[in-house]
């Protein structure tokens, strides 16, 4: 990157050297999902990651986590290499991951229960994000009983009630509808000015991406494939020239047919 | 609502059978005994057992032996729950004790328990203990499959969640893993109650004084079919009652999951 860092600022997420294989199912070899990777979070960064399907977004997200160890290279949060799986990043799953015995309420309720924090406070807290994700009338459902968006939005309040510092998030918008998923973009671009958190955030959509992010990196064929500071203000105007010319750029990185990833 | 109805329909059918079952045994005993089909000791009717029960309720016998059998389950039952569930949680988090001890019970699994009552009643008397003994183990051996696979297969994903929550290795466990684990043991509590009952069974029928398998046997040997009947139909009905239990408390405990899901609604 161009390096414009603010001096005070703190690293949130360094990616040194990162890479991860897996072994084919077909011929035993071994295969590099991601490859020399690096990059890096600032403190209260918006970072968006584009990619294609299978290039290996949540296996970067399951690597900053520390629930799999990468082949290479290494990842540091707030300074601290990941050694295990800790609660030191937040994570929206893109598979929801809801615990399905507990209510809508309890899941969101979940990272406060946890923090032994009192009855009164989780309740708050929860009432909060169920306003803020706009799930009132259905916190006693449990997971089975909601529709792919409604869970969506049950795990991105569940971390958000955790109040983490750096929250990760695997296509947390896919699979809600538009007006929805406007919503939610305003509601976490809202979280993101008004509080100090970092936010990793994947995405399918070029749109969300640009529209979203301080930073937006394409993953393609297992490097890293631009890493682009988006120099627009808050709100952004979608049909500005500049917005339109970044969405260009980027879909014509993740149009390119491989060999150019330099 | 749909639902409810459906289980309506479903109770009136099943009592419909049952009603069809036992008219049909007491029409096929009245046509015995006028045309002498077989000798009619063998097969008494549905009312001379009622007669049966009616009499030794009175004189106490019929609770007499029900009751001790009714303990016995219950204790020998709950023993054999409460250990397995115990063992099987140390299994599911001390990878090195099921290492040690998972040979031994894969060794004991195969042995149908009651091959080892006369072992038990050698080494512990035909007291109370080797019975509740013998029923605590048959649970203890059925059950403890269920409840470390219930621990074991948890989601992945799931632990992850709770990880990336903050949870401790001991959250984890016990807010993931073992809520994750709840529907297996009560699927493990269902299919075990089928073998406790025949523990009970076997250790009533060998060296025992009371209970419902010592009322059978005596019965056999003072051909007192009625008194058989009886006892069998009184353990059938313990059997329903415990059943029935565990599926009411499964279905409170497991709201978030019994009702609805159907593949196919139909
Ligand atoms: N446990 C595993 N063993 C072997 N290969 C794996 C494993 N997990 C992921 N992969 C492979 O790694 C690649 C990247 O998977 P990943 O889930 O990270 O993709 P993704 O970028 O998140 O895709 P999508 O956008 O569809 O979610 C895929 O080719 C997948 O087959
Ligand atoms: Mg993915």
């Amino acid at each position: 990157m161009e390096g414009v860092l603010d001096i005070e600022n703190k690293k949130a997420i360094e990616i040194k050297g990162l890479g991860k294989k897996y072994e084919s199912f077909n011929d035993g070899e071994s295969q590099y999902v991601l490859h020399d990777i690096n990059i890096e979070v600032m403190e209260n960064e918006f970072v968006c990651v584009l990619g294609p399907s299978g290039c290996g977004k949540s296996t970067l997200l399951n690597l900053i986590s520390g629930y799999i160890k990468p082949s290479d290279g290494e990842i540091d949060i707030f300074g601290e290499k990941v050694t295990k799986a800790s609660g030191r990043a937040g994570m929206v799953f893109q598979e929801h991951a809801l615990m399905p015995w507990l209510t809508v309420k309890k899941n969101i309720m979940m990272g406060p229960k946890l923090h032994h924090k009192s009855r009164n406070e989780c309740e708050e807290i929860a009432q909060k994000y169920i306003n803020m994700v706009g799930l009132n009338g259905i916190e006693n459902y449990y997971p089975r009983q909601l529709s792919g968006g409604m869970a969506q939005r049950v795990g991105i309040a569940r971390a958000l009630a955790n109040e983490p510092k750096i929250i990760l998030m695997d296509e947390p918008l896919g699979a809600l509808d538009a007006m929805t998923r406007e919503n939610m973009r305003r509601e976490l671009l809202n979280i993101f000015q008004k509080t100090k958190i970092t936010i990793f955030f994947i995405t399918h959509s070029v749109q969300e991406a640009v529209y979203l992010a301080d930073r937006v990196i394409v993953l393609k064929n297992a490097v890293v494939d631009c890493d682009v500071k988006i120099e627009l203000d808050r709100p952004r105007d979608m049909k500005s020239q500049t917005f339109v010319k970044y969405l260009e750029y980027f879909e014509s990185r993740l149009g390119d047919i491989p060999l150019t990833s330099d | 609502m749909k639902k409810r109805k459906r289980n309506k329909k479903e109770l009136i059918l099943s009592i419909t059978s049952l009603i069809l079952f036992f008219t049909l045994w007491q029409v096929a005993t009245y046509f015995n005994q006028r045309y002498g089909w077989f000798n009619p000791k063998f097969l008494p009717a549905p009312t001379d057992i009622i007669k049966k029960a009616i009499t030794y309720a009175g004189d106490g016998t019929l609770w007499l032996h029900t009751s001790i059998s009714i303990r016995r389950i219950l204790i020998g039952f709950m023993i054999g729950g409460v250990l397995s569930v115990i063992v099987g949680m140390i299994f599911a988090n001390q990878k090195l004790v099921e290492a040690w001890f998972s040979p031994i019970i894969n060794l004991l699994g195969p042995i149908p328990p009651y091959a080892l009552l006369p072992i038990i009643i050698i080494w512990f008397g035909i007291g109370e203990s080797s019975k509740i003994g013998l029923i605590a183990y048959c649970t203890f051996m059925t059950m403890l499959p269920y409840i470390t696979d219930g621990l074991k297969n948890t989601p992945p994903v799931l632990i992850r969640a709770a990880t990336s929550l903050g949870a401790t290795n001991w959250q984890i466990f016990t807010k993931v893993m073992i809520p994750n684990a709840i529907p297996n043991i009560f699927v493990g509590m269902k299919v075990t109650l089928a073998m406790t009952f025949g523990a009970l069974m076997v250790s009533e029928m060998l060296g025992a004084s009371k209970g419902l398998g010592y009322m059978i046997i005596n019965a056999k040997q003072w051909f007192k079919m009625d008194d058989m009947f009886l006892a069998i139909i009184m353990i059938g009905m313990i059997y329903i009652f415990m059943f029935g239990i565990i599926q009411f408390v499964e279905h409170i405990v497991l709201k978030w999951k019994t009702d609805v899901t159907n593949a196919i609604e139909k």
